[in-house]
């Protein structure tokens, strides 16, 4: 999905969004939903210029260690 | 020893009290208890007032000292926990409406090791709904007020605690941090906070905002008792799994070291530039003194940092929404406003988007790593603003308007993805007598560094000593 397009979320489109993350959000919710989430998205873009090639993620484990 | 004068001790001076049989646990947690009856009406810091638990406890601290049995500096000095921390038979509400009844049967890893150490719990301290913000305006228990002018906020998360030790009521306090809510709200109200190393303090029992970035630390009026409970609270934890193993130093050993021939990094990126010019001009002043005392500096890069603020804003916003992914499905309207759009758009972040974060946390922690190793510590401005009034939705940095949170937690931000030590202490006035606080950032485990040059720092200074306008 291009950035261009995520920024014309439609409020159809969110309301199915909101539907599969199991947001409740009523109409009058949506069009400040598409707001905030367009912005976050508008940030995320920058983190996409950067190399990560070599970088895994910080979500590391020790096996043989169990949780709590 | 009068009342009024036990409450404005700190933990040093009322244990040196406490030890030597001067003033008993009943009347310190009596005058405390006082001292909130009388203040925390305009100031609105604690959810929960544990009276009568306080007081029977302070009886039974009191017998187990005149019998001899002294645990230590905290024995029988009262301490405040913020309202994540679960605490037996004492409700934990995480300052929201969803958790308003959860009684926890058992104390978290870091009440136990304070009871063990004989601390008295005094009560638990109101916060921003679920730690997710910054102004502590919690709809359901009402904003929390800032001591040095009652219509501003404390700051956040952890607003209650900086509101309740800045006043005097309590001696100590526990916070935590994702992004700053240890450290934001000591700067706005005066007071230290330290969020230690991730993993240094167990998190084990403390109601999560985002597990892989939340810190839980200690906040008190001076750095000496920020060492006194971080020595209490420290160490591995087999109930967290973040919990390091990590051999726990004498906090106090080298307390007093001064800092002559330390090496302190200053940030050379405009991204710490942009701060008021009393916030300014208070760094300025803050090294000057360092320097007289025998540091020298080094200007360092961290070049990856502009993007520190969006990491800490998906790794935060995907794991909080999982943290509550059953109650925004399910109780939706029990949230406060702002929560609840926060929590809306963290349910859509994409598990590509978070971890690609995680890998951009790892460049960012890099460069901190790199940064560090040419120097002791990194120090900045804890804000780049003093308090907003209650109500404001942005500040102004430089000449552009940004909300709230990214305004008040621009420095401290970037080091939670970091997981290294970071503490706020206060370093001056504004014009309109605001607070203004210096961060010390240190290398992994290496609190004790960070502290003797926050007490070195204190100790040459007066500003710690300075009281809010109240009773």
């Amino acid at each position: 999905m291009s950035l261009q397009t995520k920024q014309n979320i439609t409020a159809e489109t969110m309301g199915k969004l909101a539907e599969l993350a199991g947001v409740k959000s009523s109409p009058d919710r949506l069009e400040a939903l598409i707001a905030r989430y367009t912005g976050f998205l508008g940030e995320i873009e920058k983190l996409k210029k950067l190399d990560i090639s070599e970088l895994e993620p910080a979500t590391i484990f020790r096996a043989g260690e169990s949780n709590p | 020893m009068k009342q009024a004068e036990l409450v404005l001790m700190s933990i040093v001076e009322l244990a040196r009290l406490v030890k030597g049989k001067k003033a008993s646990p009943q009347e310190i947690v009596q005058a405390t208890l006082d001292r909130i009856k009388l203040l925390d009406k305009k100031l609105n810091s604690y959810i929960t007032v544990m009276g009568e638990a306080a007081l029977d406890a302070a009886m039974q601290a009191e017998k187990d000292i005149q019998a001899g049995n002294y645990k230590g500096s905290l024995h029988g000095i009262p301490i405040s926990l913020k309202d994540l921390y679960a605490t037996k038979g004492v409700r934990t509400t995480a300052g929201s409406k969803i958790l308003a009844d959860y009684i926890p049967e058992t104390d978290c890893t870091v009440v136990q090791r304070l009871k063990e150490a004989g601390a008295i719990i005094i009560g638990k301290t109101n916060l921003h709904e679920f730690a997710l913000g910054v102004s502590n305006e919690n709809p359901h228990y009402g904003p929390a007020h800032n001591p040095w002018d009652l219509e501003r906020i404390p700051g956040g998360s952890s607003g209650g605690a900086a509101a309740a030790l800045a006043a005097c009521l309590c001696a100590g306090s526990m916070g935590s941090d994702t992004g700053g809510s240890i450290r934001i709200p000591a700067a706005l109200c005066g007071i230290v906070g330290l969020k230690p190393t991730y993993g240094r303090v167990s998190r084990a029992g403390v109601v999560p905002l985002a597990w892989s970035l939340d810190h839980v630390g200690p906040m008190a009026r001076t750095v000496e008792d920020v060492a006194l409970i971080l020595q209490v609270v420290a160490g591995w934890d087999s109930q967290d799994l973040s919990s390091a193993s990590v051999p726990v130093p004498n906090y106090r050993q080298g307390l007093k070291s001064g800092v002559k021939g330390l090496r302190l990094g200053i940030l050379k990126e405009r991204y710490f530039q942009e701060s008021a010019q009393d916030i300014n001009e208070a760094f300025r002043q803050a090294i000057t003194v360092l320097k007289e005392l025998g540091a020298d500096t080094l200007e360092v890069s961290i070049p990856n940092i502009e993007y520190a603020p969006i990491v800490l804003r998906t790794i935060t916003s995907s794991e909080v929404g999982s943290v509550h992914e059953e109650w925004i499905r399910t109780r939706p309207q029990d949230y406060g406003a702002d929560v609840r759009s926060r929590l809306e758009v963290s349910r859509l972040v994409l598990a590509s988007d978070y971890l690609r974060a995680q890998r951009v946390r790892n460049l960012i922690r890099n460069d901190f790593i790199h940064a560090l190793s040419q120097v002791d510590v990194l120090v900045m401005p804890t804000c780049p603003v003093t308090a907003p009034k209650i109500g404001e939705r942005t500040v102004t940095l430089g000449n552009k308007v940004v909300d709230i949170m990214t305004g008040t937690g621009c420095y401290t931000s970037p080091i939670n993805p970091t997981g290294l030590p970071a503490l706020s202490l206060p370093c001056g006035f504004s014009k309109s007598m605001l607070p203004i606080g210096l961060q010390i950032v240190g290398k992994p485990f290496d609190e004790a560094m960070v502290l003797r040059i926050a007490w070195a720092y204190e100790a040459n200074t007066e500003w710690h000593k300075q009281r809010p306008p109240l009773a």
